[in-house]
């Protein structure tokens, strides 16, 4: 084993998490105690205090569904009053509550949790898993992320890694990661595009490879869509038949439907694998007579395509965004890779192929193939390429941010700073100005999205001038340097453009905690 | 206080050479205001009476070159484009004094324009001067990092920081204006290969300086990307560029006219078409600039504030050609 300290790669998904290294020049995909290379990205907390996390959780599922925590990351830095936030509260059985202003938590026997902590809790998982593998203590990760994620989701990330006691060294993308997984050391030439369906998010990104630079070229993604819906879809269509079965609704059972929620899964599965399923499931609920009530259910892969048709549908909307801001066609594009586990559905590669007009590539296993890419960047990150003396032979991604970064204007504008599917790190520039006299503070604030008002984008935070020269109105210029670093994350500079001096700023983050409660997290993580 | 190089002895001088830090061109013009604020930071002070001598003894110790008036921009140009060619020039603080500062929209603009760290008039108070050599000095400190460096890196952004203050974007990419936007992102890629911060993140860790300023080159070339590689911006570049404003893409330093008009066209092949037209103007070449105005009607034949350029560049033509024949 080599001297240098290792970076591992941490897929951390909505469903599934994986971790994986480089070592001496090879990815090695790291398993549990059972040898299973994915671990459910579940925490459940048990009524003796203690907390079991990855693929022991499962089973807590169905016994206590309103202490068992999944899909952390459908609510991870995004503001409570947000329609996501609310639909996933409808969708999830655990208690999620506001806090002082609009960040999250889990409640959980009385105790509350920011989301952060919860995804932590999967990430120090991961890292134990690592340790235990490598034999040695790892400090250092690269984490991934939906390439659609912003600046907050991409901060409470990072902070998640932080609470799991890792040095973050980079958030990537997951098609990003995908792609150098697939081409890294291959001596690709190639514009492919990665189509990324996971469990929560869909993301399409278009990359040119050349070699061992991958440039994104555009990049596009409905953190909304994904693998549940799919799962949602069956979940329905059972207790439909229950209730006509039995005359008997299931929407007040979160236990029957949590059960259920495994039982579509597995049924998902097996209809990759076979044309028909059958599903029998005993005591789902009780009667109003105290008897035992179970579900019958017939299923074969082509209706359920049907039923599912639309879902895989939207994910072309998004593939013709991409397209669109690529300004190319599907014919330009060499190949097309599939990423995610909802890849594996046989209705979504025939689709696919049909869309773009040629075979998917899926040699690369779809679970794994984000988190290698991610350990392939952490390789080359811990690197020092110019004491090796070789730069040309790493691994150098030039990947774009998302969304639209902007500032409101004239009330209900977006005025752009810096425009979607730029290359990072780039920075937007704007002088602001006092509009009274002797005043001594500017407030910004931020917008980051797709609309053009400022009502369809999601506000980030406030960025506050403070301790401005005092001087008469208008008089007090200061250039403001927004950045979006290599992590896709925004940092802010200003400057007097008189005097030439720093300013000082402070960004106040929307969705965010605020200092006291981060402290808090940490000295509970500590523990 | 006084340190003008007669009144020192020639031992003493040579003393001060060896851990010679800052070099100061006096003609006796520095107000003491700015002895108080240099003596604060303990610097070996090497003054000197003829800036020859006094570019001459910069070496790879020095952090801070002063340079007091009455010199006019191309002095103090020439001077600042010398000492940034040197080995080890962008980590140099550069401090000019000269009364013309005073105007303080003129000062940035220098400073820009220069690549000085500090222009400030001889009145600065010396509260002011210590807080602008205190930032500036950090802003360069990188000098001391070359060091523990390997010098290759270092050299290699040392030289583009450089070309990227006096060159133009072609210039620093290594290309040809014809070059095509697939070109472009070829030698764009082969820089970024070498210059990317993910590159130095190793010897930069602990360095906000040395970070910030990895990131300030990488950013720049990002921008030189992002213009020359789209249609517009890059038509916008070439008139930034003749009229002498900037080497840099500022739409803001184009005279008010050319920004009207660019702000006039409703359609992108308009606004190309109408860029053409300034350029060609900008060349005297009024006959390909009328050309262009009536391909720029011809997409946007209902706009009228264009129709009316378009007639007065006509006009201009038409004269243009008559003094030809006369003459």
């Amino acid at each position: 084993m080599s001297g240098t300290e290792p970076v591992i790669g941490i897929d951390l998904g909505t469903t599934n998490s994986c971790v994986t290294v480089v070592v001496d020049g090879a990815v090695h995909v790291i398993p549990d105690e059972s040898g299973q290379t994915l671990q459910a990205s579940i925490v459940a907390f048990l009524a003796d205090g203690s907390v079991v996390v990855g693929n022991q959780g499962r089973a807590e599922i169905m016994v206590d569904p309103v202490n068992t925590v999944y899909s952390t990351k459908r609510l991870i830095g995004r503001a409570f009053d947000s329609g996501q936030v609310q639909d996933a509260i409808r969708a999830l059985p655990y208690a999620v509550v506001r806090g002082s202003e609009q960040q999250p938590f889990i409640e959980i026997r009385g105790e509350t949790y920011a989301i952060p902590e919860v995804s932590g809790m999967v990430l120090r998982r991961m890292k134990d898993l690592a340790e235990h593998y490598l034999g040695r203590s790892v400090q250092r990760a690269v984490i991934t992320v939906p390439a659609n994620f912003n600046d907050t989701q991409r901060q409470m990330t990072a902070l998640a890694g932080e609470l799991a006691g890792l040095k973050v060294l980079r958030v990537i993308n997951e098609p990003t990661a995908a792609a150098l997984a697939y081409g890294y050391g291959h001596d690709v030439n190639a514009r492919i595009a990665i189509y990324d369906f996971g469990g929560g998010t869909f993301d399409v990104t278009i990359l040119d490879v050349r070699g061992h630079i991958f440039e994104v070229i555009s990049t596009a993604g409905d953190s909304y869509l994904g693998g549940d819906d799919i799962d949602e879809r069956l979940i329905r269509s059972m207790m439909l038949a229950f209730e006509q079965q039995h005359g008997h609704s299931l929407n007040n059972n979160p236990q029957a439907v949590a059960r259920l929620k495994h039982v579509a899964e597995k049924t998902k599965i097996e209809l990759t694998q076979t044309d028909r399923a059958v599903v029998s499931v005993q005591d789902l609920a009780s009667g109003a007579d105290g008897t035992s009530l179970g579900l019958k259910f017939q299923l074969d892969r082509d209706s359920f395509g049907q039923r599912c048709q639309d879902i895989v549908q939207r994910t072309f909307l998004v593939c013709d965004e991409a397209l669109r801001n690529a300004r190319l066609t599907a014919d330009d594009l060499d190949h097309v890779i599939l990423v995610g586990g909802s890849t594996r559905m046989p209705l979504v590669r025939d689709m696919v192929g049909q869309y773009f007009g040629s075979k998917p590539l899926h040699d690369v296993n779809p679970d794994e193939v984000v988190a290698v890419g991610a350990a392939i960047q952490g390789a080359a990150l811990a690197e020092d390429h110019f004491v090796e003396n070789r730069p040309q032979e790493a691994a150098l991604l030039l990947d774009v941010t998302p969304q639209s970064l902007g500032i409101a204007s004239g009330g209900e504008y977006f005025e752009l700073l810096i425009e979607k599917n730029t290359q990072v790190p780039c920075e937007g520039r704007r002088v602001f100005t006092t509009s009274t006299d002797g005043q001594t503070e500017v407030r910004i604030k931020v917008y980051q999205g797709h609309s053009e008002v400022i009502a369809g984008n999601v506000l980030l935070g406030e960025v506050e001038l403070f301790g401005l020269r005092s001087a008469p109105r208008g008089h007090v210029q200061i250039d403001v340097a927004f950045e979006i670093d290599t992590n896709g994350m925004m940092l802010v500079r200003a400057t007097d453009r008189e005097t030439g001096l720093e300013q000082a700023t402070r960004i106040l983050v929307s969705a965010g905690y605020t200092r006291e409660e981060i402290a808090h997290m940490k000295a509970r993580a500590a523990q | 206080m006084n340190l003008k190089g007669q009144n020192l002895g020639q031992m003493q001088l040579n003393r001060m050479k060896a851990s010679a830090r800052c070099i100061i061109f006096d003609n006796g013009n520095i107000p003491s205001s700015t002895y108080s604020a240099l003596g604060e930071l303990n610097f070996g002070l090497v003054p000197s009476d003829r800036l020859d001598t006094c570019l001459e003894q910069i070496d790879q110790t020095t952090r801070l070159v002063v340079l007091a008036g009455p010199f006019d921009a191309q002095v103090y140009g020439d001077a600042c484009r010398r000492i940034r060619c040197m080995k080890f020039g962008w980590s140099i603080s550069i401090y000019l004094i000269s009364k013309e500062f005073e105007d303080r929209t003129l000062s940035a603009r220098r400073r820009t324009q220069l690549d000085a760290d500090i222009c400030l008039p001889p009145s600065a108070p010396s509260a002011v001067i210590s807080e602008h050599l205190a930032q500036s000095l950090e802003r360069r400190r990188l000098l001391s990092h070359h060091e523990d460096i390997p010098t290759g890196p270092a050299l290699t952004l040392d030289r583009l920081w450089d070309r990227m203050q006096r060159q133009d974007y072609y210039d620093i990419l290594e290309c040809s204006r014809s070059s095509d936007a697939a070109g472009i992102r070829q030698r764009f890629q082969a820089i970024a290969h070498i210059a990317h911060p993910d590159r130095h993140r190793k010897w930069a860790e602990n360095n906000p300086a040395l970070k910030r300023r990895i990131s300030e080159i990488y950013l720049r070339l990002s921008e030189i990307h992002k213009v020359l590689t789209h249609p517009i911006k890059r038509a916008t570049y070439h008139l930034c560029l003749k009229s002498g404003g900037s080497l840099r893409y500022e739409p803001s330093c184009l005279a008010t006219h050319i920004r009207q008009e660019i702000d006039e066209c409703e359609t992108q092949q308009g606004l190309n078409a109408v860029l053409q037209s300034i350029d060609a103007r900008m060349d005297g070449d009024w006959g390909r600039a009328c050309a262009a105005m009536e391909e720029a009607l011809a997409i946007e034949p209902n706009n009228g504030w264009l129709q009316m350029r378009a007639d007065a560049v006509q006009t201009v033509h038409r004269l243009n050609t008559q003094c030809g024949e006369w003459s």
